[in-house]
């Protein structure tokens, strides 16, 4: 009988063990060595502006598509620390992100190979399923679903290394990644200088800010976030003369209906941007100073 | 014996509650982000970003989530959760003013739509009202 209960509580016990582990043995890769936890507010992160943005203006202002603008894939074998891998992680998705939105299905490929092989070599490929992102880049008809399935697989990488407290990856993933974005609208407006363009390369002042928030925060936790704080000041000096200035007047703006969607237009709002071209030729020089210290 | 009993019946008790409420609390968003997926191209939007709306079964109030919108943009943010009525959420500025809600007191609406003329910090506070549900998802899009 004794043996008996014994057998049902070992039972029992085990369920319970299957049952607790079970989302740690599925989703979380574990880290190896003895890493500093980088826990960082991950909210204030997700803020920053999304890069896909970027590419996603250049398309609908008639940019053509440049291959020249982006990270070549033979460069991948350069990146052999985890730092400059998480760096090069951020430029390849935005780049995938531009060859997506511009429906270019060979650059996509090279970009997620690109991504694959970084992300292995950071631990977290297990977040990505590459196996649905090229099921996403077959149907071809639907770029709508390679965009949403790229951009919720990066996502997931953040989100995953948010909970293994690996923040410091994430910020740098995120920096990488829009210093590509930043770099991709620059090397676009030397060469055609829309002001739709520019308007958003001045606006990239308050992402900028952002991260410079986070990396103050986080500065003192690695050599490296360390570093990536004092690579960006070049880049912050050479936003300092631009200004942007919104006035809003007294009356709210009104909302409308149409169909089921509630809609609102901030008529009521109006921004001036003060960014001349001496300060777009800072930033462009400040932006490809830091790429090609990241791409190196 | 008498104490084997009682620990046999702790245990089962444990795994019974540990299975209900965990299982319960599991909030998988994989359809309701698809749902809002489907809702941006009619309207011409790009997928840019989603959000797991999970109050974790009610304990939560609000899911608050931020995002930089920028001027001249239009934003789109469209929800879906089990029930169609029920979850919504606020949209606000850097202040925390609401600048616009889904829901207007009486009606619930899927999505809302925003062109903002000023670059900055909002945040899209999410919750339920009058509704048994505490899982859904949202998703951001855009277009120029």
């Amino acid at each position: 009988m004794i043996f008996s209960m014994k057998k049902i509580l070992v039972s029992f016990s085990l369920v319970f063990l299957l049952f607790s582990c079970k989302e740690e043995v599925k989703d979380k890769p574990k880290v190896e060595g003895n890493k500093v936890v980088v826990k960082i507010d991950f909210k204030a992160l997700e803020a920053v502006p999304n890069p896909i943005e970027i590419a996603s203006l250049m398309k609908d202002i008639g940019i053509a598509y440049d291959q020249n603008y982006i990270n070549h894939v033979d460069n991948i074998s350069k990146y052999d620390t985890d730092f400059k891998k998480a760096l090069n992680l951020g430029i390849y998705s935005t780049d995938l992100g531009y060859a997506n939105i511009y429906d270019q299905s060979q650059e996509s490929i090279n970009c997620i190979t690109a991504i694959r092989e970084l992300s292995t070599g950071l631990k977290i490929d297990s977040y990505f399923d590459f196996d649905n992102v090229k099921k996403a880049i077959d149907q071809r008809d639907n770029p709508q679903e390679l965009l949403k399935v790229t951009l919720t697989n990066l996502q997931k990488i953040n989100e995953g290394l948010d909970e293994e407290d690996r923040g410091d990856v994430t910020l740098f993933i995120i920096t990488g990644g829009w210093i590509e974005a930043l770099h991709l609208s620059c090397t676009a407006a030397k060469a055609k200088g829309k002001k739709e363009l520019l308007d958003k390369i001045a606006d990239q002042k308050i992402a900028l800010k952002q991260l410079i928030d986070i990396l103050d925060k986080n500065k003192d936790k690695n050599t490296h976030l360390a570093q990536l704080r004092t690579d960006l000041d070049e880049i912050v000096a050479a936003y300092a003369a631009v200004n942007i200035e919104s006035v809003e007047k007294n009356k709210p703006a009104p909302t409308k209906q149409e169909g089921d969607i509630v809609v609102i237009d901030q008529k009521e709002i109006e921004t001036k941007v003060n960014f001349t071209q001496e300060d777009l030729n800072k930033i462009i020089a400040a932006v490809d100073k830091m790429r090609a210290k990241i791409i190196g | 014996m008498k104490n084997s009993l009682k620990v046999v019946k702790s245990v089962i008790m444990i795994t019974f509650l540990f299975l209900t409420f965990g299982a319960y609390a599991q909030c998988d968003v994989t359809k309701y982000t698809d749902k809002c997926v489907e809702k941006l191209k009619p309207a011409g939007f790009r997928y840019l970003k989603s959000y797991k709306i999970d109050t974790q079964n009610g304990k939560k109030a609000v899911v608050d989530y931020a995002y930089v919108l920028s001027a001249g943009i239009t934003y789109i943010i469209t929800l879906s959760s089990t029930d169609t009525k029920g979850l919504f959420v606020r949209l606000l500025d850097s202040q925390k003013k609401e600048i616009v809600s889904s829901y207007n007191g009486s009606q619930f609406f899927p999505a809302v739509q925003i062109k903002a003329q000023k670059t900055g910090i909002y945040y899209f506070s999410y919750a339920f009202k009058d509704s048994k549900t505490h899982c859904g998802a949202s998703v951001l899009g855009l277009k120029k």
